[in-house]
């Protein structure tokens, strides 16, 4: 009998979208991708997991313009990403449909939520994930309103500093009591939503108990944490039809169906 | 003031793992105590998030019979989580269910009726004793295992995960139906059984040990794959054959647009 290995300890697991390729790749944009190095660097300490779907791979492409040249170059570079071992890709299943259609139904008409993008946020859910990376606005919104115990970030956002979570502290205690949760449920379990629901209740002690490494982020989780209060005020309070502008397109957001 | 308590010793529970036979080999027994043992550790890992929170040690050995008394105690990380005692119930309670042929309400976790039937499928039955009774492990536990191992569902599409044991015949020829293989998932450690086709029976051969991903018609017991018919695989490079990424960044800066870039 094989001897019994030692289990590894991954403190997250993360789902990413296709811009975190695309902002890694191009290198336009600075913050974004600080964001993306800083989750590679967690991952390649296995401190972190990063999950995402074979839509991500499908996304990540140049068809216009003078890229067609770099084509193989384009497609080895993002296989040469999600090949490593670091990197989850799940296949999409007929669960993950189901979900990604109950959200167009309730945000589709309403922030155009597009279905790629309903279905980026029902996979980040079916794999137990606890953060999906993108700076999509329509995604933070929606999985903002829909509270579940996923947190839509910013990437580079709450990823586990690495000195500091090596050397024990308050932030790698918060850290792992809030992933404790999470560990060693499986990807490949597809049909877990209903789980993850029930520990929705869950959702906010982890958000409050989870300390970013860095001011900014701590900012930026605050306000989520606020938005998220402010929806649920809306949500249980206040009529549709006395909206207006933002905020009206925000309450519009909840379903009139949608349970509290 | 000085206090001179004792620290509290660790509650330890006892399990005894039998075979009643005249003639054992150390083989039989040894695999005995291994699967034992390993079981425990895979209750315990999904009662606790902490890995390695109980310790079994041999605490006799009777000479003359293949007969052992194992002894769980609260591991290293132990301190929080779910006692021994908690944890050997559990098992007891997950061996007297798959006996009974209540197991496949899929409680019983699919590593735990692997080792189970592992265990049952010993020419000779093991006795595995614990505190209020005890189970034996014989070819009816066999067949409740195989029963509650049977899948609920099967649908395409693939698995993740290191193949090992491949057939003994695959190695050298490919059956005309052709191989069989496992494949232990990335994740839980699952050994998935695997039905390779001919034609890509060369290219799981040669994929041996290394990280691969299987298409095909996956059969699941509930969350858990309990058996693939591959048709297809790729088989990943090992991370340090692949390109750094830092060497990646800023590389399609000159290329334009992605697409969707205008949606953002």
């Amino acid at each position: 009998m094989p001897r019994r290995k030692q289990q590894k300890i991954v403190q997250q697991r993360r789902y990413v979208d296709a811009c975190f390729f695309i902002d890694l790749l191009t290198a336009e944009r600075p913050e974004r991708l600080s964001g993306a190095e800083k989750v590679l660097q967690a991952a390649e300490r296995g401190l972190v997991e990063v999950c995402l779907s074979p839509l991500v791979v499908a996304e990540v492409v140049w068809p216009n313009g003078k890229a067609q040249e770099h084509r193989q170059r384009a497609t080895e570079a993002v296989s040469a990403l999600v090949d490593r071992e670091e990197f989850y890709v799940a296949d999409i299943t007929a669960k993950a449909g189901e979900r990604a259609r109950e959200l167009q139904w309730r945000y589709g008409g309403v922030i155009s939520l597009r279905t790629k993008d309903a279905l980026h946020i029902a996979m980040a859910e079916l794999l137990n994930c606890t953060f999906l990376d993108t700076w999509d606005e329509k995604i933070i919104e929606v999985v903002a309103a829909e509270n579940n115990g996923l947190r839509a970030v910013h990437y580079g956002e709450c990823v586990p500093d690495v000195p500091e979570a090596v050397g024990g502290g308050a932030d790698k205690a918060a850290m792992a009591s809030s992933t404790t949760a999470k560990r060693g449920r499986r990807p490949e379990a597809a049909g877990q939503h209903d789980l993850f629901l029930a520990s929705a209740a869950n959702a906010t002690n982890t958000a409050s108990s989870e300390t970013p490494p860095s001011a900014e982020p701590r900012v930026a989780a605050a306000s989520t944490i606020v938005e998220r209060a402010t929806l649920q005020l809306v949500r249980d309070a206040v009529p549709r039809s006395k909206k207006s502008s933002r905020s009206s397109r925000r309450t519009r957001m909840v379903p009139p169906s949608a349970d509290p | 003031m000085v206090t001179n308590k004792r620290r509290p010793k660790p509650t330890a529970v006892e399990v005894d793992v039998t075979i009643p036979d005249k003639v054992v080999t150390p083989t039989e027994f040894a695999a005995h105590l291994a699967i034992m043992e390993e079981m425990l550790h895979d209750v315990a890992r999904s009662l606790n998030a902490e890995a390695d929170s109980i310790r079994v040690q041999i605490r006799d050995l009777w000479p003359g019979s293949a007969h052992a008394r194992l002894r769980v105690v609260a591991g290293p990380r132990g301190e929080g989580q779910a006692a021994p005692k908690t944890i050997v119930q559990a098992a007891k309670r997950h061996l007297r269910d798959i006996g009974q042929g209540k197991a496949r309400e899929l409680h019983v976790s699919t590593r735990i009726l692997q080792l189970a039937k592992r265990a049952a499928s010993s020419a000779k039955p093991a006795v595995y004793g614990f505190s209020d009774g005890s189970v034996r492990l014989d070819k009816e536990f066999r067949h409740e295992a195989v029963r509650a191992l049977s899948p609920t569902e099967h649908r395409h599409g693939s698995l993740e995960g290191r193949l090992r044991d491949l057939s003994a015949q695959g190695g050298y020829r490919p059956l005309r139906s052709g191989l069989r293989a496992g494949l232990v998932t990335r994740h839980r450690e699952i050994t998935v059984p695997c039905s390779v086709a001919r034609e890509v029976a060369a290219r799981v051969r040669n994929a041996f040990d290394r990280r691969v991903r299987l298409y095909g018609v996956v059969a699941w017991r509930g969350e858990d794959p309990v058996g693939i018919k591959v048709d297809d695989l790729k088989v990943f490079e090992p991370n340090a054959s692949l390109p750094n990424w830092r060497d990646l960044i800023g590389i399609a800066k000159e290329w334009g647009p992605p697409l969707n870039f205008e949606d953002e």
